[in-house]
C-alpha cells in the first residue's frame, strides 16, 4: 500500500489547531502519505490528496496536494515528541511543539451514519464546481464528447451513461460553456443529490474518472 | 546464478474501471509481483504481454479506468507471446482462463463452484456460461489453487479433480493505512455516531438479507436501538419496497434502515469500524473476504455456518444457520453481548495495524510464488 504514495518533495504546516493543515507536494505522480506519531506510536495517517488554496498560490499540483491530519491531542497523550512524518521515507516535515486547543463549539458531536460518510468523504471533494470544470474541461479537449460523458457519468453518478443519456449541447459557442452546461445538468439531477448530496468529488476521489495529466 | 524463472500472470481483471471482489485479489497478488526479483513475471492480457508501467498505473489508481484504449494499442504494437515461447514457461490464472494448455505449466484460482453448486442463486445464462468453462479450466490445468477448503472440497467432487493436484490459497485483507485513519472518530475529539449494524454484500437473494428483515419484522425494537446499515451495491430491486413495507407495517420507520449503495474502500473501511458488529447472513461463500475484513478489524461478525465461512475468521464470528430464524436471533443476542465487551471502536491505529497485519496478502503471494519456483 506504501508503494502507491509518493516522497514529499515540499511541505508547509498552515494550521495546527484542532486539525493540522497544510499541503505537501510529492516527487513524483503519486500523493504523499503524512504520518502523525507521538513518540514511535502512529496516531494517524493522512493521504495528501485534497485541495489546498494555498497549494495552488504556491504552484504546486494545481493545489491537489492538501491536508488534514487529526489525532494532535492524542498523540500528545502518548508522547512528548509529537511529529509529523513523511509516511514514505521517514522523513520528519515538523516537530509539533504544543497540543492543539479545543473549543467546546469545535467538538463536532453526535454523527448520523450519513455524517459520518460526508466525513470521511470530505477531505476527497472538490471546494467548487470550478475546480471539477478545469478537470472537466481538459478531458473534454483531449478526449472529445463521448468519452467526456463517460468520464462525467462515471465520476458523478458513478455508472455508465445509458443509451437516452443527454448529448454535449453542440450549439454551445465554445468548449468551456458545453462543458459547464453538461456539468450543471447532471449535478442538479436527483440522482447526483442522492449520491452526493452537497459534496462534488476531487481529483483524487476513487470515483474521479476525468483525465488528471495537463492539469495536476 | 541462473535466471529467474519466467512466468506469466494473467491481470485482464485489472482493466475493470470498478474493482470489488477479483480484481482486488490480482492487484494484491500483482503488487507483490512487480517487487519479486526471483520470478521474472510477465503480466498479460490474456496471452498478450502488458508494459509494467501499465500494470503500476492501474494499481496506483486502484482503476483500471482508461485501460481499453491502451490496450487496443497494445494489440496492434505487441504480439501475443509465441506458442513455441510460451510452453517454456509457467502460467497463473487468477479466474477464468482465456487459454488451455497453451503454457507449459499452468494453474488457476477457483473462487467458487456457486453457480454448479447453488444454481438457484443465478441466472441460467450465468450457470451455463460458468458450467461449460469451468470443467475444461479446472481438468487442462496442472494445480488449482482455491481460496478455502470448501471450495477445494467442492472442485474435488464435482469436478473430479485429484486432491494431489490442488492447495488452498488464501486470500488476504489489507488496508490502506489513510483508509484506516480517515474512520477512526477516537482522534476527532467530541465526535461519536449513532449506533448501528451493519450487513455487508451485494443485495442479492444469495446474500441472504431478507434475514435481517425477517429478524426486524419479528424484533421491531432492535431496529430503534440500533440503524441497519447495509453495505453494497443493490441488486434486489423491486424486493426492497417491498420488504421496507412490510417494516413499516411493524412500526419500523425507514429511516433506520439504510442503504449505501457502492462505497469507496475509504467509506466501507469507516463504516464497519465505527458499527456495534456486523451481520453476513450469505447462503454460498467461496471464501467470504468481507468476513476476514470485519475480523482484522476487531468487528463481531453474526455469521452465517455454511459453505466456507466458518473457515475465515472463526474466533470474531458468532456463527447460524442462514435457513434457521431460531439460530440467527440467538447470535444476534450473543454477537450484541461480545461487541459490547470488546469496545472494538475504542482501538487505536496502532492496536488496528497489529490485529490487521497478519491478514495479510504475504501469505497468498508467497504460496503462488513457491508453486512458480518448484515448477
Amino acid at each position: 500500500m506504501i508503494s502507491n504514495y509518493s516522497p514529499v518533495a515540499a511541505f508547509k504546516l498552515e494550521d495546527q489547531k484542532d486539525v493540522l493543515t497544510g499541503y505537501a507536494a510529492p516527487s513524483g505522480e503519486s500523493p504523499c502519505l503524512l504520518k502523525l506519531v507521538g513518540g514511535d506510536t502512529p496516531i494517524f495517517f493522512a493521504r495528501a490528496s485534497g485541495y489546498s488554496a494555498s497549494a495552488a498560490a504556491d504552484g504546486f499540483r494545481s493545489g491537489w496536494c492538501g491536508f488534514e491530519v487529526h489525532g494532535a491531542a492524542q498523540a500528545f497523550v502518548v508522547s512528548d515528541t509529537v511529529r509529523l512524518v513523511c509516511g514514505v521515507s521517514g522523513e520528519v516535515l515538523a516537530e509539533i511543539t504544543e497540543p492543539p486547543r479545543t473549543t467546546s463549539a469545535s467538538q463536532p458531536g453526535a454523527w448520523s451514519v450519513t455524517d459520518l460518510l460526508s466525513e470521511v468523504r470530505r477531505p476527497d471533494t472538490s471546494p467548487s464546481m470550478d475546480e471539477l470544470s478545469r478537470f472537466a474541461l481538459n478531458h473534454y479537449r483531449r478526449h472529445g464528447a463521448r468519452q467526456f460523458i463517460e468520464a462525467t457519468y462515471e465520476t458523478l453518478l458513478g455508472r455508465w451513461p445509458d443509451p437516452n443519456a443527454p448529448q454535449v449541447n453542440e450549439r454551445l459557442a465554445d468548449d468551456e460553456k458545453k462543458v459547464a452546461s453538461y456539468l450543471r445538468m447532471i449535478v442538479k439531477s436527483e440522482e447526483y443529490q442522492a449520491r452526493w448530496g452537497a459534496l462534488m468529488p476531487g481529483a483524487f476521489h476513487p470515483s474521479f474518472r476525468y483525465d488528471r495529466s495537463g492539469v495536476i | 546464478m541462473s535466471a529467474p524463472r519466467k512466468a506469466v500472470f494473467d491481470v485482464s481483471a485489472l482493466f475493470e474501471e470498478t474493482w470489488t471482489g477479483i480484481p482486488n485479489v490480482v492487484a494484491a497478488i500483482a503488487e507483490r509481483a512487480l517487487t519479486d526479483g526471483d520470478i521474472d513475471w510477465v503480466f498479460t492480457y490474456e496471452t498478450i504481454p502488458l508494459p509494467r508501467d501499465l500494470v503500476r498505473r492501474f494499481l496506483r489508481l486502484r482503476s483500471g479506468a482508461g485501460g481499453l484504449p491502451a490496450l487496443s494499442q497494445l494489440a496492434w504494437d505487441r504480439q501475443p507471446i509465441p506458442f513455441d515461447e510460451a510452453r517454456s514457461m509457467v502460467a497463473v490464472f487468477p479466474n477464468i482462463k482465456p487459454v488451455r494448455g497453451y503454457f507449459g505449466t499452468e494453474a488457476i484460482i477457483v473462487h467458487d463452484l456457486s453457480p454448479v453448486t447453488t444454481p438457484q442463486f443465478h441466472n441460467a445464462d450465468n450457470i451455463f456460461h460458468f458450467a461449460n468453462r469451468i470443467r475444461e479450466d479446472v481438468a487442462t490445468s496442472d494445480h488449482v489453487f482455491c481460496v478455502s477448503k470448501a471450495t477445494m472440497g467442492d472442485v474435488h467432487a464435482y469436478l473430479e479433480k485429484p486432491m494431489e493436484q490442488m492447495s488452498v490459497l488464501r486470500l488476504g485483507a489489507e488496508f490502506d493505512p489513510a483508509e484506516l485513519s480517515a474512520g477512526l472518530l477516537q482522534v476527532r475529539q467530541g465526535a461519536h455516531v449513532e449506533p448501528y449494524v451493519v450487513v455487508i454484500g451485494t443485495l442479492e437473494p444469495r446474500k441472504n438479507g431478507g434475514l435481517v428483515f425477517d429478524y426486524l419484522a419479528q424484533n421491531p425494537g432492535f431496529a430503534h436501538q440500533y440503524k441497519m446499515v447495509f453495505i453494497g451495491r443493490d441488486g434486489w430491486l423491486d424486493e426492497k419496497g417491498r420488504l421496507m413495507e412490510r417494516l413499516h407495517n411493524v412500526g419500523v420507520p425507514a429511516e433506520r434502515i439504510q442503504f449505501t449503495g457502492f462505497v469507496s474502500n475509504t467509506e466501507r473501511t469507516a463504516l464497519l469500524l465505527n458499527s456495534a458488529f456486523c451481520i453476513y447472513p450469505s447462503f454460498f461463500e467461496g471464501f467470504g473476504l468481507p468476513v476476514l475484513e470485519a475480523g482484522a478489524l476487531g468487528k463481531i461478525t453474526v455469521c452465517s455456518n455454511s459453505s466456507s465461512m466458518p473457515e475465515v475468521f472463526p474466533e470474531q464470528c458468532v456463527f447460524f444457520d442462514p435457513g434457521e430464524m431460531y439460530e440467527f436471533v440467538q447470535a444476534m443476542r450473543i454477537a450484541e453481548l461480545r461487541a459490547a465487551q470488546t469496545r472494538s471502536r475504542q482501538q487505536s491505529l496502532s492496536d488496528i495495524l497489529e490485529r490487521a497485519a497478519p491478514h495479510g496478502w504475504d501469505a497468498c503471494y508467497a504460496r503462488v510464488a513457491q508453486w512458480v519456483k518448484e515448477q
